[in-house]
């Protein structure tokens, strides 16, 4: 799984600035814009971990937790199918 | 079990009772990976094909918004609303130029990767600044045509026809600008981290970027440039 | 469920991944067949290029027939590009490719053709625009 990073929001609102920069004809603005967003993408590339595993066990285990909690549910339940 | 295959039929029945799904068992405790094409025992595929295939996906989209802007180009390219059309707006020999500088950057860009896969870090960069010359050149020749034309009047605000020149010939433009900003970001992530598996798949997700682009290229120099000079 | 008992990498014995073997589907260290590809692109791009150039600008081919070769040496082009820079083989590894690429260029024709097709018969079926304007007058 990738490792979670706030990276991506922070591109986008320079992103953002862009190109409301750009619309506006703001220069200067469209500058700062370009270069955070160019930035928050170096930032980014230049990770060392960029993913975490997931473990098969653990995924079995979650796996196995969620069935038992349904099939608790589903036993709890009267015959004709509503709730209990 | 014997070492050589059992007749086929007796074989097709044995595969049958124990997998009739075809699913080809993988061993579940295997720990280390098991390198494949993906099927069955083999395990998923390689990570360079998947990663190779991911940035495929996000090409084919790009190029279905470049497909956008040429059928843009293809409706409007009678709506000239009383200004130039495309024969006042092609100089052959700049188009020559520019297409022969994105075709080399394209052969550099392969030789590039060829010095990836030896793990040689002086060529890999040697090439890819050549890639980033050739590349830049191209650029700095579009600039330069586009300042020519605003300097006659031909501007994207004229008309329709010229907004969707415009716009497909410097959206592809910027596609290469903003490759040229990966392409350096590229040189200094490989000068400073070296060739370790996660450098070379962004490098093969370059190399597809910027050959896809020469793609691109390839159809507006004929359906823009030529086909508006010869139409 | 016990696992299968022959190894299917070794299934196929005689053809194996040195003696099948298509343009670009190379084993991943081996530079050798890169800079092949690269050049044969080269030189079969530099062809198609200096083709369409010298078309467009001469008369050696009849003159309405001109944009239908240019498409022509265009499309050539691109499958010289997708074949040898971008690797599009029918090796195993590359079904995935060849079968997005395949849906891209539906969507790209659909897009294209339809876009088209659609603006030339509302062309058609319009009133000329200095009409409409006159009519606002």
């Amino acid at each position: 799984m990738p490792v979670h990073s706030p990276v991506g929001f922070y591109t986008a609102v320079f992103a953002t600035v862009f190109g409301f920069a750009l619309i506006w004809q703001i220069w200067w603005l469209a500058a700062v814009g370009f270069v955070g967003a160019l930035a928050g993408f170096v930032v980014f590339a230049w990770r060392d971990v960029h993913e975490f595993h997931v473990p098969a066990e653990v995924v079995a285990e979650v796996d196995r937790a969620r069935r038992a909690a349904r099939q608790a549910l589903l036993d709890r339940m009267p015959d004709e199918g509503a709730p209990a | 079990m014997t070492d050589f295959p059992l007749p086929a039929a007796a074989e097709t029945v044995r595969r049958v009772r124990e997998d009739p799904n075809r699913l080809g068992h993988r061993d579940p405790h295997a720990r280390e990976e098991i390198e494949g094409a993906g099927h069955g025992t083999t395990g998923p595929a390689h990570r360079r094909i998947i990663v190779g295939y991911g940035f495929w996906i996000f090409l084919l989209s790009d190029i279905v918004m470049f497909s956008c802007f040429f059928a843009a180009f293809a409706v409007q390219r009678s709506a000239t609303a009383g200004g130039p059309g495309i024969g006042e707006l092609v100089d052959m020999h700049r188009v020559g130029w520019e297409t022969g500088a994105l075709l080399l950057s394209s052969y550099t860009c392969g030789l590039s990767f060829a010095a990836t896969n030896v793990r040689s870090k002086l060529w890999t960069q040697v090439f890819l600044l050549v890639t980033g010359l050739l590349g830049l050149i191209f650029v700095g020749l579009e600039l330069f045509e586009f300042i020519d034309l605003a300097g006659r009047g031909i501007v994207p605000q004229r008309s329709g026809f010229l907004t969707s020149f415009f716009g497909l010939v410097g959206l592809h433009g910027l596609h290469v600008t903003l490759a040229g900003m990966w392409l350096l970001t590229m040189m200094a992530q490989v000068q400073v981290k070296g060739f370790r598996p996660e450098i070379v798949h962004r490098l093969i997700c370059f190399n597809l970027f910027w050959h896809a682009l020469d793609i691109v290229w390839i159809g507006i120099f004929t359906i823009v440039y030529l086909m508006g000079a010869t139409g | 469920m016990s696992g299968l008992e022959y190894d299917p990498k070794n299934v196929t014995g005689a053809l194996d991944r040195r003696e099948d073997h298509a343009p670009g589907d190379e084993p991943v260290e081996d530079a050798g067949h890169v800079i092949l590809n690269s050049n044969l692109g080269l030189g079969f791009s530099v062809i198609l290029t200096v083709a369409a150039f010298v078309l467009a600008n001469s008369q050696l081919i009849y003159g309405p027939a001109i944009p239908v070769a240019l498409l022509v040496l265009a499309i050539a082009q691109m499958g010289v590009h997708l074949v040898f820079f971008l690797h599009i083989t029918t090796g195993p590894d590359n079904t995935n490719n060849v079968l997005a690429l395949a849906y891209g260029i539906m969507v790209v024709g659909l897009i294209v053709v339809g876009s088209i097709w659609i603006m030339s018969h509302m062309g058609a079926n319009m009133m000329p625009m200095n009409q409409l304007i006159e009519m606002q007058r």
